[in-house]
């Protein structure tokens, strides 16, 4: 039975994957991927989409990097006498990461593009606070997964907690951090709703020339041409669209995995 | 510091793991110059008084400390006192050995690097120096930039003995550090002993009564969280035999 379920859901994603290159793959050449979107979307490229794909999920990055981080070694390496109280903040990260995406999108929007307005920054703000549980969790799960005995070796030798941090617990932990990076960066490069009228529009903008300007995104561009579905040239752009927006998610969720399989510490220490 | 004041000065009434009373009534002056061998069955709580002595607890859950414990005549429990200005007089060593996955040079250095005022250019010469008292020298003198995690248990434990070293310690309190090593490593390390008890105060808790009878000035028996006022004889009650047979 179980090993049904199994291949069902292996089966599932296949044919998903399946799906998308078939119907996406005969959209796509090097003109597709390099030239300008110019009809609406109906003829051209997506490079433009692509690249406002890539500013919002490095600005998620360089907001939600520091905080997740930094949470992440508060968690670990300041609560370890006050268990509830770190158990209080895994229960709030975990309720954040369940919270229905839209619902960023209209709190953010609240706050963020209060002061933004619809911009690239208003999502990448947005998104980093999606992303944090993600890349928090995984950070801390690196954290705590490193030996106790490489803390009290560095405290033995009179290594404050800052000095235990900086020279054991990040040059140690350095993958698994980074695994919650990109586990976190595949999430943001797959999100749609939440930016979808916070940060983005469909045309009329190439590069953002400032932190007020919305980007113009691979998600917002296939949700807007498959809206279009009459038109065969639009469709079959949006599956191309689709198909290197799955191909960046996959790359990202590579490079997870092959930085977790990078995680070195001694494990018999 | 004169000679009169000890190294370590225990006022202990008790010390709790939240309710658990695991040591109690431990009053007893350790001489700045002597090595003293903590001997006693286990969960006596010799681990955990050595631990007591540099804080090292701090940071479980429910362990809280009623009474003093003097180092060099300052309660170490008192809010003044910072765990690792106080660590770095008070080195340990534990039973099981743990090595950076580094080189063996950054190893021995490692500590020292974190010190201020500490002239980089001295490394490479005090590295040689503690490497040599603890015996290690001439096994790894060709291959300093290995990978540390690559040696032998003993050789880590004589490692990471002079990682500690390098910091010249006022007291050295070591757990269990010859257990499961091979003999040349254990004889090291006892002659190191052996040869430190002149400089610094040693606590050296110990299975091996012939080990803690061979290099140590003094003996302290303990059992259920306390010390036994006089030590044991073979013969004396079915308790004193037991532990020293056990």
């Amino acid at each position: 039975m179980l090993r049904a379920f199994t291949l069902i859901a292996c089966g599932l994603l296949i044919f998903v994957l399946s799906v998308a290159i078939i119907r996406g793959l005969p959209a796509i050449d090097l003109v597709f991927l390099t030239a300008e979107s110019k009809n609406f979307g109906l003829e051209g490229g997506i490079f433009y989409q692509t690249l406002g794909t890539l500013i919002l999920i490095s600005g998620a990055a360089a907001v939600g990097l520091p905080i997740a981080l930094g949470s992440a070694l508060f968690q670990t390496e300041y609560l370890r006498r006050a268990p509830r109280l770190k158990k209080s903040f895994r229960v709030l990260m975990d309720a954040l990461n369940s919270a229905p995406t839209i619902v960023f999108g209209l709190v953010g929007y609240l706050v963020f593009g209060a002061a933004f307005g619809v911009s690239w920054l208003t999502g990448a703000f947005i998104l980093a606070v999606m992303i944090l549980p993600t890349m928090q969790s995984s950070m801390v799960e690196a954290f705590e997964a490193l030996p106790e005995s490489y803390r009290e070796t560095g405290q033995s030798l009179g290594l404050g907690r800052g000095a235990i941090i900086r020279s054991i617990l990040l040059p140690q932990c350095f993958y698994g951090a980074a695994t919650g990076l990109f586990l976190g960066l595949a999430r943001a490069a797959g999100e749609t709703a939440a930016i979808l009228f916070t940060a983005t529009t469909f045309s009329g903008v190439t590069i953002p020339e400032s932190a007020s300007d919305p980007a113009t995104t691979l998600q917002t561009h296939i949700f807007t041409l498959a809206q279009e579905g009459l038109d065969p040239r639009a469709v079959e752009n949006a599956w191309g669209a689709a198909l290197v927006l799955l191909t960046l998610v996959f790359a990202l969720l590579s490079a997870a995995i092959w930085v977790r399989s990078r995680l070195h510490w001694e494990s018999a220490v | 510091m004169s000679d009169q004041t000890p190294a370590v000065e225990l006022r202990i009434a008790h010390v709790f793991f939240k309710n658990r009373r695991v040591l109690e009534d431990l009053n007893r002056r350790f001489p700045s110059r002597s090595a003293t061998a903590i001997y006693g069955p286990s969960g006596s709580g010799k681990t955990t008084l050595l631990r007591t002595l540099s804080r090292m607890n701090d940071d479980v859950e429910g362990f809280r400390v009623e009474g003093r414990v003097l180092i060099e005549g300052e309660n170490i429990y008192s809010k003044e006192v910072d765990a690792s200005r106080l660590r770095r007089k008070v080195g340990m060593l534990f039973q099981k050995p743990c090595v950076f996955p580094k080189s063996i040079y950054q190893n021995v250095v490692f500590g020292l690097r974190h010190r201020d005022g500490i002239d980089r250019k001295a490394l490479p010469e005090m590295a040689e120096s503690v490497l040599r008292e603890v015996r290690l020298w001439d096994e790894v003198k060709d291959r300093l930039n290995e990978w540390a995690p690559t040696l032998s248990q003993g050789q880590q434990q004589r490692l990471a003995l002079a990682r500690l070293l390098i910091l010249e310690p006022k007291i050295l309190l070591m757990d269990e550090p010859t257990s499961s090593l091979d003999p040349r490593s254990v004889e090291a390390i006892e002659a190191l002993i052996e040869r430190h008890s002149k400089l610094r105060a040693i606590l050296l808790v110990t299975h091996n009564l012939e080990q803690a009878r061979r290099v140590c000035d003094e003996i302290v028996f303990m059992d259920c969280g306390r010390f036994l006022e006089s030590p044991p004889l073979p013969h004396s009650s079915p308790a004193g035999e037991e532990l020293l047979n056990y």
